[in-house]
């Protein structure tokens, strides 16, 4: 076996075959668990006020009782006056109760009186909307009611039809973020195996053998090749659980019936993925050979990481404006270009040279990052007692 | 394989400054094959940053060095054992897969840096703990490792830099007789230390660093001699004559000292005290200073 594969399989081994791996990768599964039980009961909390009787009085006289919509969540009852609709209150034959203003055709003010628990504002001004329409649209034939009041429905399509969403089609641009999320998770917390490889062979002092048993590029490019098949490791494992998990829950959930991931976006994350791994691992590995601990790694690492993080930060933004100046940018700088790329590439077209360009410019970074590792190891392999200054890093660069 | 002056390692004007600081000014020596060499000198003289030069670690700024009949190569490193003063193993590693991963390193295939490892962890008596994690052995039993990991490749070049330090006086001398196993197969043997003794007992040749330059150079009986005063050491029974001109005696039990005028000739004394009647002389020789005291004299004058 050549020493490079030798160093890769030894590095491979130490991270795979250990306790903490198996945590690593049921840490999605334990997200998952988490966000379930916290939605489940966040759910239930607010379902109490998401049903129920709403009584309604108008002064105005603009809105006489009418059907209520048969799906809606609110039954909407209509009192003469305030008195009567806060003794229904009282007896809590209604949850709470509206009144129109006096002037409500011009001013569409509406006040909510409720007794303790406000109901869900949203849902409840959805549901009285629906009410008012379904009242204007008394006498219509029932199609045209049903399509005014169920509204239009938006798909988005680029010329040769290469990518379409609807825009009711939540879960497929949510899928897409979610694995974004689980590939930067990957990405971020693999390439600290990086750092720690190089940092504990300071720590426990064999680097020095092992420099003078292989070059420093084979040692480099051994934990390259190992570390880096952890990470893919890693992620293959979690994204089959992913499609098993997906594939076993379709059939039962329907809002997931039309969920799929395309297989362009598939391979954009995977091209993403190995390239921003290695650039990262490269960056970590460099800074481990620039310190003399894990605690003065960590620090010399968050400015990578906090840049690395700036599309999280700026996440709105991105998602009001996926096709912005701002969010093009995010896409090119390699640090911040596949957290960007990806999700802008489940919500809008990207242009197929902006794909091409973050690629080329994410390849070269890696380069880069791989060239600057190596230039930073030399200096700083056998320093144990102190770190590499900032002003020696820019030497060496320069050198 | 040697160089053309008959060298292993042949090291010549060698010089290398960090920024500001020069760590090594001067240093010439060689190392004849087979030999113990003794890389000595204080702390901070130069030495690690001359094994690591040698072993090109580092690349001097000025000097020339040949390793094993030239210029250091990749796979001249596989002839090298190497064992550093910053040493230590992977603590979560067991103890033989740690050794057979830096034999793998060093070319040995799996299978036989594990027979080499078996015949080692055995004579070292470390084969039923080869199987505990490196972090559950005691630094003298990791000190054992780590020599074995040095010498499992069978090198014919062993550079060691401090290779006492740590070990209680069994371990030491478990090490001490590894080592001159290895010197007795004609292995070539480089041994930093700050263990003068081990100096007089073990090394054929040394080199005094000090302040980055060779100040002290050749072997150990001829730099005792040249550092000798005129004087003996005369173990006998029965009292000891009046011997004009010599210029000072102390004794200690039966062992005389005597300071002599450096015109005197020992030899002609041992002749005096052969035919002195009642005197039984047990041994005469020439009171030749330590490598500690010469350590001393020659870093302190310098200093001075």
């Amino acid at each position: 076996m050549s020493k490079t594969l030798l160093i890769a399989w030894h590095e491979f081994k130490r991270h795979v075959f250990r306790r903490r791996f198996i945590g690593i990768l049921l840490m999605p599964l334990i997200i998952l668990a988490v966000a379930t039980v916290v939605g489940f009961i966040s759910a239930s909390a607010a379902a109490r006020f998401e049903t129920g009787t709403v009584g309604y009085v108008d002064p105005a006289g603009v809105l006489p009782q009418a059907a209520n919509p048969p799906d809606s969540s609110f039954t909407f009852t209509r009192f003469d006056d305030e008195t009567s609709a806060r003794a229904a209150l009282e007896q809590q034959e209604i949850t709470a109760y509206l009144v129109l203003a006096p002037d409500f055709l011009t001013s569409g003010d509406v006040r909510l009186i409720y007794w303790e628990d406000e109901p869900s504002n949203s849902d409840l001004r959805r549901a009285f909307e629906r009410y008012r329409n379904a009242h204007l649209l008394a006498g219509r034939p029932a199609s045209v009611a049903q399509r005014v009041l169920e509204g239009s429905r938006f798909s988005f399509e680029t010329p040769d039809r290469a990518r379409a969403m609807r825009d009711d089609d939540i879960p497929s641009f949510l899928l897409p973020l979610v694995f974004t999320m689980l590939f930067i998770t990957a990405a971020f917390g693999g390439s600290q195996y990086f750092m720690q490889a190089v940092l504990d062979e300071k720590e426990n002092r064999t680097m020095e053998v092992l420099i003078t048993s292989v070059t420093p590029t084979q040692l480099m490019a051994g934990k390259v090749f190992g570390l880096s098949a952890v990470g893919l490791l890693q992620m293959a494992i979690w994204s089959i659980a992913a499609f098993v998990a997906l594939s076993v829950l379709q059939p039962r959930l329907p809002f997931l019936q039309n969920v799929s991931l395309e297989p362009g976006f598939i391979a954009l994350a995977l091209a993403m993925f190995t390239l921003y791994y290695v650039m990262l691992g490269a960056l970590l590995a460099a800074v481990g050979s620039m310190v003399v601990d894990a605690k003065q790694g960590q620090n010399y690492a968050s400015p990578v990481m906090l840049i690395a993080m700036i599309p999280l930060f700026f996440l709105v933004v991105i998602l009001f404006d996926p096709n912005g100046v701002f969010s093009v940018i995010l896409s090119l700088i390699p640090l911040t270009s596949p957290l960007t790329l990806l999700m802008r590439y489940g919500m809008v077209s990207v242009p197929a040279w902006q794909i091409i360009l973050a690629l080329m410019l994410i390849a070269a970074g890696a380069a880069g990052a791989i060239w600057l590792a190596g230039r930073v190891f030399r200096i700083g392999m056998l320093r144990f007692d102190k770190g590499v200054k900032w002003s020696e890093l820019v030497a060496s660069i320069r050198f | 394989m040697t160089t053309m002056n008959g060298a292993t390692v042949s090291v010549s004007g060698l010089a290398k400054s960090f920024g500001q600081a020069q760590a090594v000014r001067d240093v010439s020596f060689n190392v004849h094959r087979g030999e113990i060499f003794g890389l000595l000198g204080p702390n901070g003289a130069g030495k690690t940053t001359t094994i690591r030069m040698i072993l090109d670690i580092y690349k001097p700024d000025r000097g020339e060095i040949n390793v094993l009949g030239g210029p250091m190569t990749e796979a001249k490193k596989e002839r090298i054992g190497y064992l550093p003063e910053e040493r230590g193993l992977y603590k979560d590693l067991r103890v033989e897969e740690c050794v057979l991963y830096l034999a793998e390193l060093k070319g040995l295939s799996r299978q036989e840096a594990r027979r080499r490892a078996d015949a080692f962890f055995e004579r070292l008596g470390l084969a039923a703990e080869k199987r505990k994690k490196v972090s559950e052995f005691s630094k003298g039993m990791q000190q054992k490792v780590q020599v074995i990991a040095t010498l499992i490749h069978a090198p014919e070049l062993i550079i060691i830099d401090e290779p006492f330090s740590g070990l209680d006086p069994v371990n030491t001398r478990l090490v001490q007789d590894l080592l001159l196993e290895e010197h007795r197969k004609g292995t070539t043997i480089i041994m930093s230390t700050h263990q003068m003794y081990q100096v007089e007992e073990m090394c054929d040749r040394i080199v005094l660093i000090d302040k980055g330059e060779s100040v002290l150079y050749g072997s150990v009986d001829e730099i005792r001699r040249q550092y000798a005063d005129n004087a003996v050491r005369v173990t006998a029974h029965g009292e000891l004559p009046h011997i004009p001109g010599v210029l000072e005696t102390s004794r200690k039990g039966n062992t005389h000292t005597l300071s002599l005028p450096k015109d005197m000739d020992p030899q002609a004394l041992l002749a005096q005290l052969a035919t002195t009647p009642g005197l039984k002389i047990e041994a005469f020789e020439l009171a030749l200073p330590t490598m500690d005291d010469i350590f001393v004299r020659v870093v302190s004058g310098k200093q001075a």
